[in-house]
């Protein structure tokens, strides 16, 4: 089946990194661990993945580095004291990359 | 062969490829590709209806003249048994407001007019039950209406297009008493008195009409003795009505009122309960966005191109609708992207600004922070420190040299802030306390001068959900009226303690979508966000009418990348943020923005930016 995204990893420089010509001609979704999910089979897309040098990974291997990250957040609040642990801090939610 | 020289006179300067950031309507040539190319404004190929502020008197048969920004809504009738209002309202591009009574009550009025200063109301039916056709003119002249020449064949429920001094009226109802007949009638007004010309070819009632002036004009639809539901459509070239092509679904009942002219206007709704629009490009007539909801007897008026605005109406003999909806045609397409980085990471905190020059202060993670980044447009650079460090506060502020900080939370278990703080643009000074300790009271509201915090948590010990607003006049907090609903770590924007929205947070129950307004000296509920969510940043240190909620969180440690925009009526979804961000800060206008760190889910000092606009490069076509 084809797939309808695909995933690099890159490192957000700030301003230029995603510029608005380019936001406006593709989605872009950041994620933990400087993943970032644009549209597959796309031009617009590719080109900005040659632009910031980022390194193409599989949606598995996106998904690695998000848990890790996310992991690392749980166990950081998991070790907050209990004070900490409000409804307003609540504990970092898993977060699952499509396909 | 011919040139752009010889054509306009003027060079255009060439480039390898392309500029590096052309500016809005710039011409050049690019030799690499060997074309001329120019930058144009990105806008939206497709209408849609959006909604807008209600009416304050719900009514049917009113007639509707002017633009989307400043149109007059006169006269229709209320039920039951029906009964002819002169009642008035004037449209400012927000709000409906009530003014000078019609002299004489009327419905199925026609009329004319360009905007809510000058306009002419021409005939219509009088008194209640069955309406008795009446011939009475009146002319408006921003304030009170005056009684000027008949038109020569009293009749209701017409069709009409122009101004208030070159205006057409034709067909209708010239009989009375609920007895069947229609007029083929069309009448010319010039600013002193009526002329009676050619004849439509179809004689009709419950009709539309379109057009800028009394020479060319539009009529379309309605109803005849022998059809209830009509498609045709006739032009008036200013001698004689021709027919021309019809509409795609026949109808009666549909709007009152000028929408653009005999070359480009809409058909809204109609008998029965339709929510259907066609779109006339001076030719045929096309399908478009239906309104949300359907009703016959309505009242339109604006431009197809440059947007219009429907309200009134009903869905039933009886059933009255005083809502409102706006048509936006080729609305301009914002988007973000990435910006500086903060010197520093924080949640929760709080900013004061524009896109250009703004303040970044306090946040998480514990302990608090009592940082400050100052923002000149091009860096971040770190000044002067908080008094008292804090999260989950709240900023006010137009710029990089003038803010205030209020309300927040100390460190465990130091509880929520009640310090209010002033920035002179080197240094924070302490001033009056507010009379509430409270954390997550809105985003921020106004100036370092004029400010409202809108709800919060005074817990602990546990939650202590606040409905509370406090006022702040630049030396002291005063209680005012509360929330309707209590919430906690919603946003807020605003220009001032007098005009204000609170949007989302969590109440005891849920995050919440709930909106609230505030007049200077009450909250009234109003359209809700479409995805509820707290811990958003809401942009709109200068305004309550043009407002931007983004991210923050819709359920237990999740983020989203929604970004709404407000309009001072509705909630619409733009183009999303990149990163789904949390706890982020807010600065700017719904034109220029920025999204300044958060919770994504690790603390970031990530900056998204955001033009409400978007240019686009196009190639000259040669063929």
């Amino acid at each position: 089946m084809a797939k309808t995204y695909q995933y690099c990893v890159a490192e957000n420089w700030g301003k230029g990194f995603i510029d608005h010509d380019e936001s406006f001609r593709i989605t872009f979704k950041g994620y933990p661990a400087n993943v970032w999910q644009v549209p597959a089979y796309n031009k617009h897309a590719n080109l900005w993945i040659a632009k910031v040098a980022g390194v193409v990974k599989t949606r598995d291997e996106a998904q690695a580095l998000v848990d890790a990250e996310v992991q690392a957040a749980q166990a950081a609040w998991d070790a907050l004291p209990e004070d900490q642990k409000t409804d307003t801090n609540p504990r970092p939610a898993d977060i699952t990359l499509e396909d | 062969m011919s040139t752009y020289q010889g054509i306009r006179g003027l060079k255009v300067r060439d480039y390898t490829t392309n500029p590096d950031n052309p500016l809005e309507g710039q011409l050049w040539y690019n030799k690499t590709d060997q074309v001329g190319k120019y930058q144009v404004p990105v806008v939206t190929t497709t209408g849609a209806w959006r909604t807008a502020n209600p009416i304050n008197t719900a009514r049917r048969e009113a007639y509707m003249i002017g633009a989307q920004t400043s149109a007059l809504l006169f006269g229709g009738a209320t039920n039951p048994p029906p009964a002819r209002i002169g009642v008035v309202e004037s449209y400012d591009g927000l709000t409906f407001t009530e003014v000078n009574d019609l002299n004489t009550a009327r419905s199925g009025a026609m009329g004319g007019g360009t905007d809510n200063t000058s306009a002419i109301a021409a005939g219509g039916g009088t008194g209640s039950g069955d309406a008795t056709p009446s011939a009475t003119v009146e002319t408006w002249n921003g304030s009170s209406w005056t009684e000027t020449t008949d038109i020569n064949l009293g009749r209701y429920l017409g069709g009409s297009g122009g101004t208030s001094t070159s205006t057409l009226i034709f067909g209708g109802y010239p009989a009375g008493g609920g007895a069947p007949g229609y007029t083929d009638k069309t009448e010319s007004w010039n600013g002193s008195a009526w002329t009676e010309l050619a004849d439509l070819n179809l004689a009709r009632g419950y009709m539309g009409g379109a057009g800028a002036s009394n020479t060319l004009a539009l009529a379309f639809a309605g109803n005849t003795p022998g059809t209830t539901n009509i498609d045709n459509t006739e032009t008036w070239n200013g001698t004689a009505w021709t027919e021309v092509n019809d509409l795609n679904t026949a109808r009666y009942g549909n709007h009152y009122g000028n929408i653009g002219t005999y070359i480009d206007t809409l058909c809204v709704g109609g008998y029965s309960e339709s929510a259907l629009c066609e779109q006339w490009n001076g030719t045929s007539w096309t399908e478009v966005a239906d309104i949300a909801t359907g009703r016959e007897n309505l009242s339109a008026a604006g431009s197809n191109t440059n947007g219009a605005i429907m309200t009134a109406g009903s869905t039933g003999p009886t059933s009255l609708l005083a809502t409102s909806q706006e048509w936006n045609n080729a609305i301009p397409v914002g988007a973000w992207s990435t910006g500086t980085a903060v010197n520093t990471a924080r949640t929760d905190g709080a900013g004061a600004g524009t896109s250009t020059s703004s303040l970044f202060f306090s946040g998480a993670p514990y302990p608090v922070s009592a940082q400050t980044e100052s923002w000149n447009g091009t860096s971040w650079t770190e000044v002067a420190d908080l008094n008292q460090g804090r999260a989950t506060g709240s900023g006010a502020g137009v710029s990089n040299t003038s803010a205030l900080c209020y309300a927040g939370f100390k460190d465990p278990p130091g509880g929520p802030v009640s310090e209010t703080e002033s920035w002179n643009g080197s240094s924070w000074t302490e001033l009056n306390d507010m009379n509430t300790g409270r954390y997550g009271a809105g985003t921020g509201v106004g100036t370092a001068t004029s400010a409202l915090a809108v709800g919060g948590n005074s817990g602990p010990p546990g939650n202590i959900l606040q409905a509370k607003a406090e006022s702040w006049n630049g030396t002291s907090w005063t209680e005012v009226n509360d929330l309707n609903t209590a919430r906690q770590q919603g946003a807020s924007a605003g220009s001032s303690n007098t005009a204000a929205l609170a949007f989302g947070g969590e109440t005891s129950t849920a995050k919440s979508a709930n909106t609230e307004v505030w007049n200077g000296s009450s909250f009234s509920e109003t359209s809700d966000l479409n995805t509820a969510r707290d811990q958003s940043a809401g942009l709109g240190h200068f305004s309550s009418t043009a407002v931007l909620a983004v991210g923050g969180k819709s359920a237990p440690g999740s983020s989203v990348t929604s970004n709404e925009e407000w309009n001072g009526a509705s909630w619409v979804e733009v183009a999303d943020i990149n990163t789904a961000t949390k706890k982020s800060v807010g600065v700017g206008t719904t034109s220029s923005a920025l999204n300044i760190s958060g919770d994504a889910p690790s603390t970031t000092t990530a900056v998204e930016e955001w033009s409400g606009s978007t240019n686009s490069t196009k190639t000259i076509d040669t063929d």
